[in-house]
């Protein structure tokens, strides 16, 4: 069984296959126009970063892409299948960790992973050894078997991300995944993105964190006022700005103002293989 | 290696029974909980609710013993009151379930949840309708079977009858429950943006009607009689054989009566209705989950708030008396409370129709120089509105310090003592609850003519009245808060609110038998033709002790919290 981080059991991949695919995809709150005429692609095998200001459309473009929210214009596609059209088809695909994560108070966590694993499918030899591998992983053992309405956030975060990579998804989508952990709990998630990027999966994820987004993503798209201002891997936003320019002053300089488009127009690459 | 949409084939209510076995999972593990923590609260409880459930059974029993000694009409009333009793209760339980549902279907939490896993929509809806049901009405069972038993005491029913009761009440109870969802769904689906104000209007609006209905019938019939025959006229509506209601009492009717055809009858008309209803309501509202709960979200907006002055007004109008410091953590308070729809109209309906119901009553065919008669009303005008509030502060005063714990990091370092705090909220609690029932109490003694003796008395005792209900509520409310949850109803239905809620009614009970016993101490000692327009001295030093009971309760309520929550760690 190929586990996350086990490299040895790799399975090709086709790093050119489009896991999301959002066109033109807009999305009103009353007179609030959170996401404007956004278009994006992500590949197999990248580690996606969403960065934006405050109320910049982030989590809005993260709950269409997982089927939360609808949209108003435009078209979501996950491993092609039409969120609209194909809800159910695209969702076996997808794993979502919102920033506050749900579970059940009167569940202890291997509880929680259980029912997730039941509704995604995964038999019970399969999922019990992934869950003994992520528990592990993500040190987790010591409260598996209290109920979820004693966890601190951290806990609830952890248990959260393993439930959802108890199935195995081609698009994991999260929300900012490392607000409230410890650094130690920061780098092995890290590391799991990487790994699972490794292996040909999709890590969408949002985040405040410019370090993370550096040190983690393949590509970083820059959103502010619903509009994408500014995508690429980290060496072209570089390449956009002032020499010798970090990504917090990139991120700065472009979020600055108006929203108005002040670096480069945005540039669609694929991302570097796995 | 990834997922694989063909991983395992599911039938076509794997994920109904999945959800439901995660439902079961979580209600043992909660009673496991509360058994190995609370084993002597539970058990308190539950014998109170039992002591509950017998005085229901006593009362039931009486009434229908009552109405079965009527000459002639005596079947015919029984058969009124079921009409009238399934009526009402399917109203209430239609929008009970439609609260429940818009906050389980379309509320951020689970349903955020589950929306985006790939699971069938019509499960959820099905697993939803249910819970709401059972949970709507677990209160609604509960005074089936007391009703059952009273019924089959009164009258010499066959073996059958229990069955038969029992299929129609649960029969009934699927299609309001169907209702109100349904009601959820037009709400999260026309009206996304602002689904309190919609429920808020509607509410105002029933209200406007029952007015201008009494206003109508009050104004076109003079008499007393009159009157009531014209209401009972106009409420007619509620005995047509198209409503469910009325298949339910006229099922449960001849099921009394041994004719077991005519009540299989209209058993197969209520199940029928409510199967049909339920597959219609799981199937389109399932099918439209997704893109109604995506609407639904729109609602959540922040709105720009330009009238925080009337709040502040209002704040320095009520507690002008207090430091500034205490000021400020009323003018929170009562804006918490003006912006929260779910509150104030509850009480504002309750209120109305509480009013509407004291400006009615010299409507009412009252001897006014009866003194018992006088006395009666008076004496059962001041337990209803006891009764109300002590539902009241139990269901809205008892989780205020709860939900103080969000915030207690910021007001603990605030330079005042946590017990001022708690008298901070029994000062906000007495207000409210306080200005609301001494205006009914007001209306309705100057209404019934009573002596200005007699007017003190009452409005006295409900201040007193007052003064314990929300003492008992915050002071147990610190005793036993739920620290972390955010929902009062949560709150509220949890242990210490049960204790509250038992604690509130008993107080009630008690009170309300001293002012029975004494005012008809008073009233036949007088012997005149009308209430006496004085009280004896003794009287008053006895309706003091009943002020004083009320206070003191007040006070070591206040004080059992006090202690507690002084020592409260967060």
């Amino acid at each position: 069984m190929a586990e996350v981080g086990d490299t040895s059991l790799q399975a090709p991949y086709d790093a050119s296959e489009i896991v999301v695919e959002l066109d033109g995809v807009s999305k009103r709150f009353g007179a609030k126009l959170a996401v404007a005429d956004l278009s994006l692609t992500l590949r197999a095998g990248e580690v996606f970063a969403f960065l934006g200001p405050n109320g910049a459309g982030k989590t809005t473009t993260l709950k269409m892409t997982s089927g939360l929210l609808r949209t108003d214009t435009g078209s979501v596609t996950v491993c092609q299948h039409s969120m609209l059209r194909e809800a159910r088809l695209a969702k076996q695909h997808i794993a979502y960790v919102p920033d506050q994560p749900f579970l059940y108070d009167k569940l202890t966590g291997r509880e929680f992973i259980g029912f997730v694993r039941e509704m995604y499918g995964v038999p019970v030899g399969e999922g019990g050894e992934r869950l003994a591998y992520l528990a592990k992983r993500l040190d987790m053992n010591g409260f598996l078997d209290r109920l979820a309405e004693t966890y601190s956030h951290g806990m609830k975060q952890k248990v959260a991300l393993a439930a959802a990579l108890i199935h195995r998804p081609r698009l994991l989508i999260v929300d900012e995944p490392m607000v409230g952990l410890d650094p130690r709990t920061i780098r092995v998630i890290k590391t799991i993105f990487r790994e699972i990027a490794s292996e040909g999966g999709t890590v969408f994820m949002s985040t405040h964190t410019l370090d993370i987004a550096e040190q983690v993503a393949d590509r970083i798209a820059i959103i502010n006022l619903g509009r994408l201002i500014a995508l690429g891997t980290l060496a072209e936003l570089h390449a956009s700005a002032a020499p010798g320019s970090r990504l917090e002053d990139i991120f700065l300089k472009l979020t600055d103002g108006d929203g108005e488009v002040t670096a480069a127009e945005p540039v669609e690459q694929p991302p570097a293989a796995g | 290696m990834y997922a694989d949409s063909e991983r395992q084939p599911k039938h076509a209510l794997a994920d109904a029974w999945l959800l439901m076995r995660c439902r079961a999972r979580q209600l043992g593990n909660a009673v496991d909980q509360q058994l190995r923590e609370t084993p002597f609260q539970t058990l308190a409880v539950l014998a109170l609710l039992s002591l509950i459930w017998s005085a229901l059974y006593l009362l039931l029993d009486n009434v229908l013993r009552l109405v079965g000694g009527w000459p002639l009409i005596g079947v015919v009333a029984k058969c009124q009151i079921f009409v009238n009793f399934f009526f009402v209760l399917a109203i209430m339980l239609a929008f009970s379930n439609a609260i429940l549902a818009f906050g389980n279907l379309y509320g951020r939490d689970e349903a955020g949840q589950l929306i985006t896993m790939p699971v069938q929509a019509r499960n959820v809806i099905l697993v939803k309708w249910l819970e709401g049901m059972l949970l709507s009405s677990w209160s609604f069972l509960l005074l089936g079977v007391p009703l059952m038993l009273a019924i089959a005491a009164q009258n010499r029913v066959a073996w059958y009858f229990y069955f038969l009761f029992t299929g129609h009440f649960v029969g009934f109870v699927v299609i309001p429950a169907t209702a109100g969802v349904v009601l959820a769904w037009f709400v999260a689906t026309f009206a996304p943006r602002r689904p309190l104000v919609l429920a808020l209007w509607i509410g105002c609006g029933a209200v406007a009607v029952v007015v201008a209905w009494f206003w109508r019938i009050s104004l076109s019939s003079g008499e007393a009689d009159a009157w009531l025959r014209r209401m009972l006229e106009d409420l007619s509506f509620t005995r047509s054989i198209m409503l469910p209601s009325t298949w339910t009492a006229e099922g449960i009717t001849c099921a009394i009566q041994g004719r077991v055809a005519d009540s299989l009858f209209y058993l197969l008309v209520v199940a029928g209705n409510a199967v049909f209803l339920v597959w219609l309501t799981v199937n389109i509202i399932g099918a439209t989950w997704s893109r109604t709960y995506s609407r639904a979200q729109h609602g959540r907006l922040q709105t720009t708030i330009r009238r925080g002055w009337v709040t502040e007004v209002l704040c320095r109008v009520l507690f002008g008396y207090l430091p500034r410091q205490l000021q400020l953590i009323m003018l929170k308070d009562v804006r918490n409370f003006a912006r929260d729809a779910t509150q104030w109209t509850q009480m504002a309906i309750m209120l109305g129709l509480l009013l509407l119901y004291a400006a009615n009553l010299h409507r009412l065919p009252i001897n006014a120089g009866s003194s018992s008669m006088q006395a009666l009303v008076s004496f059962l005008n001041l337990t209803t509105v006891s009764l109300i509030l002590a539902t009241f502060t139990s269901r809205f005063v008892f989780p205020l310090l709860s939900l103080e714990s969000q915030q207690l990091w910021l007001l603990s370092l605030l330079p005042i003592r946590r017990v001022t705090m708690l008298f901070v909220k029994f000062l906000f609690a007495l207000t409210v609850t306080g200005a609301s029932s001494l205006v009914v109490m007001g209306v309705a003694v100057f209404m019934l003519g009573l002596p200005l003796v007699w007017v003190q008395v009452n409005i006295l005792l409900c201040f007193g009245v007052c003064v314990g209900l929300c003492g008992l509520s915050v002071g147990l409310g610190a005793r036993f808060p739920v620290l972390g949850q955010r929902n009062p109803a949560r709150i509220a239905a949890g242990i210490g609110g049960s204790i509250n809620l038992i604690a509130s009614m008993v107080f009630v009970a008690i009170v309300m038998l001293g002012m029975g016993v004494l005012t008809l101490r008073e009233v036949r000692a007088a012997m005149g033709p009308g209430m006496p327009p004085v009280i004896s001295p003794e009287g008053w030093r006895l309706y003091g002790m009943i002020l004083g009971l009320c206070v003191a309760v007040a006070a070591s309520a206040l004080w059992i919290g006090a202690r507690r929550f002084a020592r409260l760690e967060f």
